[in-house]
């Protein structure tokens, strides 16, 4: 938890950590984006393995990156913001891949972070954290 | 049972579902007892819920062949069903309340992206 008590502050945690875990799960969120490109890519070929590589490179980066914000927070703020990572699946897929997004799939991604919100903020941090590992699934949300 | 981009769409389910259990089988190994740090990390259980995680990148890379990243929201989010799910098949966990409501609400979020 965070022990600096001074400076604006969101929730539990400073500013600067509520920016850092944010700016984590973004990156986090760029897995998917790598996957893709790497899916489109000739199997094994320098541009897969480049693609590919980027993926193992963010999971790992965001290993590191999750284990310092988690020593600023607890356990539960952290889960209760790390959905907002399925958004950012939502923004890459428009803005980088060109995809169509229909006000049903805006909604019911909407209902989707509220549902995982409720559902990972009721639980203790310790029980969060045990059933929702960092991995997420690999390419995590 | 499953054509087209559906088929990919299953492949990626298959995907989240398969990392969920390892997610499972890293908590079953944690709940046990080790003579050293290092037999923690290198044991079967660990090696092999690893090892799915990997397999899991190259499925869900697979899928993301054909299947939308924006189709991301409604499917990666399954192992927060999927987790508690095979917690209490395998190790008999208990799910709150609270969390059953999330899990509903998940569900119905589902239904609406996919209308």
């Amino acid at each position: 938890m965070d022990k600096n008590h001074s400076g604006i502050r969101v929730g539990e945690v400073t500013l600067k950590w509520f920016i850092a875990l944010h700016l984590s799960l973004i990156v986090n969120s760029l897995a998917g984006v790598a996957s893709k490109m790497a899916g489109k890519q000739k199997f094994l070929s320098f541009r897969f393995c480049l693609c590919y590589g980027m993926v193992l490179v963010i999971t790992f980066a965001f290993a590191l990156a999750w284990q310092q914000v988690l020593k600023h927070m607890s356990l539960t703020f952290a889960f209760t913001n790390k959905p907002i990572t399925i958004i950012w699946g939502l923004v890459w897929g428009v803005l980088v891949f060109h995809e169509q997004v229909s006000w049903k799939m805006i909604l019911g991604s909407a209902v989707i972070l509220l549902g995982i919100m409720v559902g990972v903020s009721g639980d203790s941090g310790e029980s969060a954290g045990k059933s929702l590992p960092p991995e997420g699934g690999k390419e995590n949300v | 049972m499953f054509e087209g981009l559906g088929r990919y769409i299953a492949v990626w389910i298959v995907s989240v579902f398969i990392s969920s259990i390892a997610q499972v089988m890293l908590k079953m190994e944690a709940n046990r007892e080790h003579s050293t740090k290092l037999k923690e990390y290198m044991n079967p259980m660990v090696i092999s819920a690893y090892f799915i995680f990997f397999l899991s990148t190259f499925l869900t890379m697979y899928a993301l062949k054909y299947v939308p990243l924006t189709y991301s929201p409604v499917i990666e989010p399954m192992s927060y069903i999927f987790v508690p799910v095979i917690g209490v098949l395998l190790l008999k966990e208990k799910i709150s309340k609270r969390r059953l409501i999330g899990m509903g609400i998940m569900l119905i979020g589902i239904a609406i992206f996919s209308l």
